[in-house]
């Protein structure tokens, strides 16, 4: 499969592909798999780098969400929830782990607050192509609060309270921008309810 | 934390932006709230985007090692989910009841369980059943019976247990019962009975796996025999 076909957007018309082959993973199929894994390897990647920077234990953490994914895709429900978000979930979710993991450890060697992930960053690096255009159109339509909240959290792997300190904004207000801008995104996006 | 704080957490719940331990304060909270199930389904479809906006080409070593690493990993198993989900959510007895029966009705063609052919069977059992139902690797067999009517066979290799149900098949004789025998090279043993009305699924468990082995029904006389002493009325090999 050429390299060019992991970026092609899962979300559109693929979307139910996608869900066929990750319930055939559910079976055990491993032909669906492999398949799976193409498919979602560059955003399963791409978003476990941007929260720990680091390639190869990119990597490490991409190859445990895949095994998850491997042994739970029976739970998977094509009717409350993408296959995308169901893959991409399992792997940030680890990715953030490690990294809070990680800056415990850091933070109490050398007491400092962690860098912010600045928006610049994931927008520059990231591949252009409809979807993508799509998803910089949207954020950039937040506000700059909204925008932020959100974007350090998933990419920065920060808790909200975390987001609320760095941008030095009261948490309530913090909690209500993040879940504004999601509701804005996903509006804009046209994905979910 | 009041509960409205609790439903203004979905939103950094989607972006994993909470600590360990509001985690599990929201986790607990979303088993009981649907408006919040909805809006996380949302939310989590955003997610999924930003990270497809993230995609970057991994190094071809990674699906090596991935596809190695899947290779020796066992099979995804549904079953303790669904026991788990069972658990979880509270499914009332009925309800499990009725999802084993439509489950049953779906893979066997038998009609919707009417008050008169209602399953006797424990909850332990409904859910049991309903594992082997929606178990991954479920393979479905069918046999007739020399005497009429027909067996089916719903078999998990992985939970080695079968579910074996009958239909069109005359009630046994006061004092005879259909017995299940496990029929192997070393030697027949008892699987259990059909209830007395010959229909209804029955749960059996293997010792060991079940693949291989034949499974055979016969119509025996109380008290039943350890080995089998009427004619086979069918033999499924497993």
């Amino acid at each position: 499969m050429a390299v060019a076909r992991s970026y092609e957007s899962p979300h559109t018309g693929d979307g139910a592909a996608l869900a066929d082959l990750l319930t055939a993973v559910g079976s055990g199929d491993r032909a669906a798999f492999a398949a799976l894994f193409d498919r979602t390897a560059a955003i399963v990647y791409g978003t476990v780098l941007r929260v720990l920077r680091d390639p190869a234990q990119s990597e490490e953490v991409a190859q445990e969400a895949y095994l998850e994914v491997w042994r739970t895709a029976a739970r998977f429900d094509p009717r409350r929830g993408s296959a995308v978000a169901w893959v991409s979930t399992i792997a940030h979710h680890r990715a953030v782990d490690r990294v809070r993991a990680e800056r415990a450890t850091i933070e109490r060697e050398r007491r400092v607050l962690p860098a912010a992930v600045a928006y610049d960053q994931v927008v520059e690096s990231a591949h252009a192509n409809l979807e993508h255009e799509r998803v910089r159109r949207c954020l950039s339509a937040l506000t700059d609060l909204q925008r932020e909240a959100v974007v350090l959290a998933y990419y920065g792997g920060y808790t909200y309270r975390e987001v609320a300190m760095l941008l030095d904004v009261p948490t309530g207000t913090l909690k209500t921008r993040m879940r504004d801008g999601l509701i804005r995104l996903r509006d804009c996006l046209g994905v979910g309810e | 934390m009041n509960s409205e704080d609790v439903h203004a957490l979905t939103a950094a719940y989607a972006l994993d932006a909470l600590d360990q331990v509001e985690r599990q304060r929201y986790e607990r909270h979303l088993t009981g709230c649907a408006a919040c199930r909805t809006e996380l389904r949302g939310f989590r479809e955003v997610s999924g985007r930003l990270a497809t906006f993230a995609a970057t080409e991994a190094s071809p070593a990674l699906r090596a090692d991935v596809l190695t690493a899947v290779a020796s990993a066992g099979r995804p198993s549904a079953t303790p989910v669904l026991m788990g989900h069972l658990r979880r959510w509270h499914v009332a007895a009925a309800g499990a009841l009725a999802a084993a029966a439509v489950v049953a009705a779906t893979v066997f063609g038998v009609v919707a369980a009417t008050s008169r052919d209602r399953l006797t069977a424990t909850q332990h059992e409904e859910r049991e059943i309903a594992a082997v139902l929606s178990a991954p690797d479920c393979k479905i067999l069918h046999a007739p019976l020399r005497t009429g009517g027909t067996a089916t066979v719903v078999m998990s290799p992985h939970m080695r247990a079968l579910v074996v149900t009958a239909e069109g098949v005359r009630p046994a004789p006061t004092g005879q019962r259909y017995q299940l025998w496990f029929m192997r090279a070393t030697g027949d043993t008892r699987a259990g009975t059909l209830p007395a009305s010959g229909a209804g699924p029955v749960m059996v468990f293997a010792d060991g796996a079940p693949t291989g082995q034949r499974l055979g029904i016969s119509l025996e006389r109380e008290p039943r025999p350890s080995h089998p002493s009427a004619p086979m009325l069918a033999v499924i090999p497993l």
